[in-house]
């Protein structure tokens, strides 16, 4: 099996999905169902499990590329209704990923697909991502002066790290250490979106952006967020890193030579 | 699928993200008329204006507290996966803003009856035969983020609702 943007973006997709079932399913009778403590809008019993397993075998079904056009949209109907439960939570990841599903129910019936409009349309909402949080934050000091990422890693109800940066010894890590982090990390956000338009910038910033968001996630308490943004930046990933495969897939047709 | 079609549906979808962003004003409010249907369907009406400037130089942390027939005072903590500690935290976050009417889509009224309807339950889950719980309460401690790499300062618990257990 090779290996084809849309192939990627769904096997990705596929996998974010299932973590995100996972990550609901221990409040599957507490958030949604007729027991459930906020006011839902399942009354009868069982009905939130029976979505649940139904969203469950359909990534599935969608992972192994079967029925790709109707998976895609069971997907989404499925992610939208666990999404919409009053107990929503404060970080607006799962509003990204839900948002992300929602595109993705277009994705190509055929993975062999070379149509790059769902790419650029996810490219384009990734640029957004980035672009809007450093347009409100321009006006403001803390991500000027370095405060930014030490209130992040200080912030007891996020920070994985905060017993290590606060309880023991605040000093431990050096002044230049949350500069850069704080800096870097506008760096990235406000050159992304101009710079990915560049194709053979591509693949670096998206190894950045990966990089990036996994550290992010290892440091910070942000549920599925950096995992949505690694299935967007694979959305990104430049058809060079293709190419290669698609000279030598055997089923790919020669090109006749026109006279 | 069309081209003319994807073009118009990606079109559509961009043009809905955007238009959120826009200062208030005017056009923006006659702009929502037509693309907040756009954005339900969507999901894109994301509230970026509410995190996207400066990190909060103080931050109210709520907590569960349980005063049980053999301990004065017990945090409720429930072992979470690493996927799914992050949709407790919020939901208890949420839950604390709505009591403390900072939660315009959740009033106090609403947030109390969520409340009561958690603290009953986990006054069943959490009893044993030989350590009933007596009473449940959501408490918050406000911490501070004075200066930069400065310790942060933790203001005393003050307690949001308590319920107790028949």
């Amino acid at each position: 099996m090779q290996l084809k943007p849309y192939r990627l973006i769904r096997w990705s997709y596929a996998v974010v999905s299932l973590l995100y079932l996972f990550s609901i399913h221990p409040f599957l009778s507490l958030f949604y169902g007729p027991e459930a403590v906020c006011p839902g809008r399942v009354t009868s019993s069982h009905w939130e499990t029976s979505i649940w397993w139904v969203a469950a075998a359909n990534v599935i079904v969608l992972m192994a590329g079967r029925w790709i056009r109707v998976t895609a949209v069971i997907q989404y109907l499925c992610l939208a209704f666990f999404f919409l439960s009053p107990c929503r939570e404060s970080n607006y990841g799962d509003q990204i990923f839900v948002s992300t599903a929602f595109l993705l129910m277009f994705l190509p019936s055929n993975d062999q697909s070379n149509d790059p409009w769902l790419q650029r349309t996810l490219m384009l909402f990734l640029c957004t991502l980035y672009a809007v949080p450093i347009l409100a934050r321009i006006p403001g000091s803390h991500w000027w002066d370095g405060t930014a990422s030490w209130i992040a890693l200080a912030d007891p109800s996020t920070s994985r790290v905060w017993r290590l940066l606060v309880d023991k010894d605040p000093h431990r890590l050096p002044v230049w250490m949350f500069y850069a982090i704080t800096h870097a990390t506008l760096a990235y956000e406000g050159l992304f979106p101009v710079l990915i338009w560049v194709r053979k910038l591509r693949a670096p910033l998206v190894i950045a952006g990966l990089i990036f968001h996994a550290t992010m996630g290892l440091m910070l308490d942000l549920g599925l967020f950096p995992f949505v943004m690694g299935v967007l930046l694979i959305a990104c990933l430049p058809d060079f890193i293709f190419a290669s495969e698609k000279a030598s897939d055997p089923k790919t047709p020669e090109p006749h030579p026109t006279a | 699928m069309k081209k003319s079609f994807r073009t118009s549906l990606a079109a559509l979808y961009l043009l809905g993200l955007w238009t959120y962003q826009l200062p208030v004003s005017p056009v923006e409010r006659a702009l929502m008329k037509v693309f907040r249907p756009i954005q339900r369907v969507t999901f894109t009406d994301r509230q970026y204006r509410m995190y996207a400037p400066d990190p909060r130089a103080h931050k109210k942390i709520p907590f569960l507290l349980l005063r049980t027939d053999r301990s004065p005072a017990r945090f409720f903590k429930r072992h979470f996966s690493i996927f799914s500690a992050e949709k407790w935290t919020g939901f208890l976050d949420h839950l604390a803003k709505s009591l403390l009417g900072e939660w315009t889509d959740y009033p106090p009224e609403e947030g109390r009856a969520v409340f009561e309807k958690l603290a009953q339950r986990i006054c069943r889950d959490e009893s044993t035969e030989d350590d009933r719980v007596r009473s449940v309460s959501l408490q918050y401690r406000t911490v501070h983020f004075e200066e930069f790499r400065e310790d942060i300062v933790w203001d005393s618990p003050e307690t949001l609702e308590t319920y107790g257990c028949n």
